[in-house]
């Protein structure tokens, strides 16, 4: 035995320290915090995640973070497998895409676009849109549609050819809608012109609704919807949707935005963009007054319940309106300042779940604040504060830095 | 099983110096990083002088180690490099030193009265410990080198460093000892896999000479591509993958399972069958 004792010793020194390592090394210190209540119901603050970073000790490589109102979450504690494997997908960040893929484990396989599925208390769908090759034979798309029926669990899927040309183009889904036994599937696409039909130098941006008969399995219509733009070519323009933002949830419009970086010398810094309601059932669009939608250097614009939120808190104020587009009336317009929440100035705002959520800072303490969207009443105020048993460092929050605010969405209804 | 223990201890043995050196040169290097970085701020941190001292310490005007170690880290990576270095070079080495010189030591080894197979084990053995030797003997190092960065510095200057900020300031040891369990099992599951099918390529080589030259680069060539093919084929980040990823993560397993079993199998037909001296 004791011939061998080098190799003995050398593993258990190997096994030992590594082992210790594992065990007691890697366990970090760090404080935990919450989101905490001054005022209000606390519930409110449910929605609310901010990302943060905390810079112990050493301050070169801050530990990143997520804080809610049952506490935060470093992103390192999470181990490897959970990291890199079980996450390595952002699409399955989302707490329903995770719920689905749990339920309907086989239908949910290989399909990644969020804008690609509609759900209701009937069925789950998901449609996609496959442009052909730039050399292809057949120069039409292929539409795809998987749809899993709740009550029977049992799926189909229907597989159509599109009539316009978008091969070797670009084509994208951004929502699906169905009304009745007829399905939409709104499309951003770029199509190259059809030979003799322009110069093919440049495809052009398109917006279509495919509207695919359920009953029949066939493609019912092929909407191109127009639009404008203000030298009234499609150079330079970029074509994107806003909609519902339960991304699967029924809705009967969505908004079409349309985007021209010009080259003039009046747009030549300035971009140039115009909004329209989108009607599934009339497929009407119609351009939105331009007062609604104004360009603020902070705008951020939601869709809910066939309602737009438009929230801009470009300082000094935050201006907060709510727009009905079937009626296309203005619902509420309000003016919120960071004064009234005694800071000198909001960090970032959100118009998420009927509410408002404010971020900011007030004595050097981050605090956030909701507020209804309607009335501008505010609910609620909160704060970060450091909890558990490092929650007495004063350290703490001194090394906290909060990054960015990010608010969940609520079912419909829960908020409202 | 007995003579197994005797070929691992021979082959600890005959590398032993070797180690020695290594940690020696680590020691000498990181020691001597810490003495002189702590050194060099302290002196620096002369109220009288301008600002240009602040840049070593941390905001609230106190030295870490971790600090140090950031401001130090080539003398701290260079010896690391050294050692990996040195035993990726010693994975073949093992092998041909064996059959290198004038009394081929292969000769001996081969006609022991114990299965061949003991000799792959025992070297494959041998160059797992080496590698958890040294992980250990680095983590050692950073308990010395706090030890004598608390001695030099004064308690009111002294900014504790917890094992993550000391392992994350080195940059080079936050890949070798990974904060995680399963990753450190996952990142050097693979490296005893990639010794063992090099292992698997020598004997090749060994066995079948000039044309074994190539069955070995076509073997390790395969080995790669089986272990790569999950991760670049499947699709692991892609949203629209048909596979989901934790059954991408099984596949990648298995086949790095594969890979080991294949390696192991055909280095221990190779050593028992083919291998002549």
């Amino acid at each position: 035995m004791k011939r061998y004792l080098l190799t003995l010793l050398s593993a258990a020194f190997a096994f030992c320290g590594i082992g210790a390592y594992y065990a007691f090394g890697t366990r970090e210190s760090l404080p935990e915090f919450r989101l905490a209540a001054v005022k209000g119901d606390a519930a409110e603050a449910a929605a609310i995640r901010l990302g943060a970073t905390y810079g112990s000790g050493i301050d070169i490589y801050p530990e990143h973070l997520e804080i809610g109102a049952e506490g935060s979450e470093y992103d390192d504690k999470a181990s490897f497998y959970r990291r890199t494997i079980l996450e390595a997908r952002w699409i399955y960040q989302d707490p329903d895409i995770r719920q689905w893929i749990r339920d309907y484990r086989q239908f949910m396989r290989g399909k990644g676009n969020m804008a690609s599925f509609y759900k209701d208390g009937e069925w789950l769908i998901y449609a996609e849109v496959a442009p052909a090759g730039h050399r292809a034979a057949e120069p039409e798309a292929v539409l795809r549609v998987h749809l899993l029926n709740l009550a029977s669990g049992k799926g189909s899927r229907l597989e159509m050819r599109t009539a316009g040309r978008i091969a070797g183009g670009y084509a994208g889904v951004e929502d699906v809608q169905r009304l009745g036994n007829r399905l939409h599937i709104l499309t951003t696409q770029r199509v190259w012109p059809a030979p003799g039909n322009g110069p093919a130098k440049e495809t052009v941006p398109e917006f279509h609704d495919y509207v695919v008969d359920l009953d029949s399995g066939k493609l019912a219509e092929d909407r191109n919807i127009p639009y404008g733009t203000e030298d009234g070519s499609k150079a330079g323009v970029y074509l994107s949707t806003i909609t519902e933002s339960v991304f699967y949830a029924p809705s009967d419009c969505a908004i079409l935005r349309v985007q021209q970086y010009g080259s003039g010398p009046s747009s030549s810094k300035e971009e140039r963009e115009r909004f329209y309601a989108y009607d599934y059932a009339s497929g009407q669009a119609t351009e939105l007054p331009a007062s609604w939608t104004k360009a603020g250097e902070h705008r951020v614009l939601v869709l809910r319940n066939g309602r737009l939120n438009v929230l801009d808190w470009t300082q000094p104020a935050l201006q907060a309106a709510s727009y009905d587009l079937r009626s296309g009336q203005v619902r509420s317009e309000i003016s919120l300042k960071a004064s009234q929440l005694g800071a000198d100035a909001f960090k970032e705002a959100r118009v998420q779940n009927g509410r408002i959520y404010v971020r900011y800072v007030k004595d050097g303490t981050p605090m956030f604040a909701v507020a209804d969207d309607g009335s501008g009443k505010w609910l609620f105020e909160g704060r970060v504060e450091p909890v558990g048993a490092l929650a007495d460092d004063d350290e703490a929050m001194k090394n906290l830095q909060i990054i960015a605010m990010s608010v969940n969405r609520l079912p419909a209804g829960d908020a409202e | 099983m007995n003579r197994y223990w005797k070929l691992v201890h021979l082959e600890v043995g005959r590398f032993r110096t070797m180690m020695a050196g290594l940690m020696a040169l680590t020691l000498i290097c990181q020691v001597g990083a810490v003495i002189w970085g702590t050194a060099d701020a302290l002196s620096k941190r002369d109220p009288g002088s301008t600002d240009a001292w602040k840049w070593l310490f941390l905001p609230n005007g106190k030295l870490s180690l971790a600090l140090v170690i950031f401001h130090t880290r080539v003398l701290f990576i260079l010896p690391i490099f050294l050692c990996i270095a040195a035993l990726a070079l010693y994975v073949f080495l093992i092998w041909y030193r064996d059959w290198i010189g004038g009394h081929t030591f292969i000769y001996r080894l081969l006609t022991l009265p114990t299965v061949r197979r003991h000799v792959y084990t025992a070297k494959a053995t041998a160059i797992v410990l080496f590698v958890l030797v040294l992980l250990a003997f680095q983590l050692l190092l950073l308990v010395v080198e706090n030890l004598i960065f608390n001695g030099m510095v004064p308690a009111d200057l002294r900014e504790s460093s917890s094992w993550p900020d000391l392992i994350d300031a080195s940059l080079v040891l936050a890949v070798l000892l990974p904060r995680h369990l399963d990753q450190f099992l996952w990142s050097y599951g693979l490296g005893i896999t990639a010794v063992l099918a090099v292992f698997t390529a020598i004997l090749l080589e060994r066995s079948y000479r000039r044309l074994g030259i190539l069955y070995a680069i076509l073997y390790l060539a395969a080995c790669c591509a089986a272990v790569v093919w999950p991760l670049a084929a499947l699709g692991l980040g892609h949203p629209d993958a048909y596979l989901y990823p934790e059954e991408i993560a099984a596949i990648e397993l298995a086949m790095e399972g594969l890979v080991l079993v294949a390696s192991v199998w055909l280095g221990f037909r190779l050593i028992a069958k083919k291998v002549t001296v």
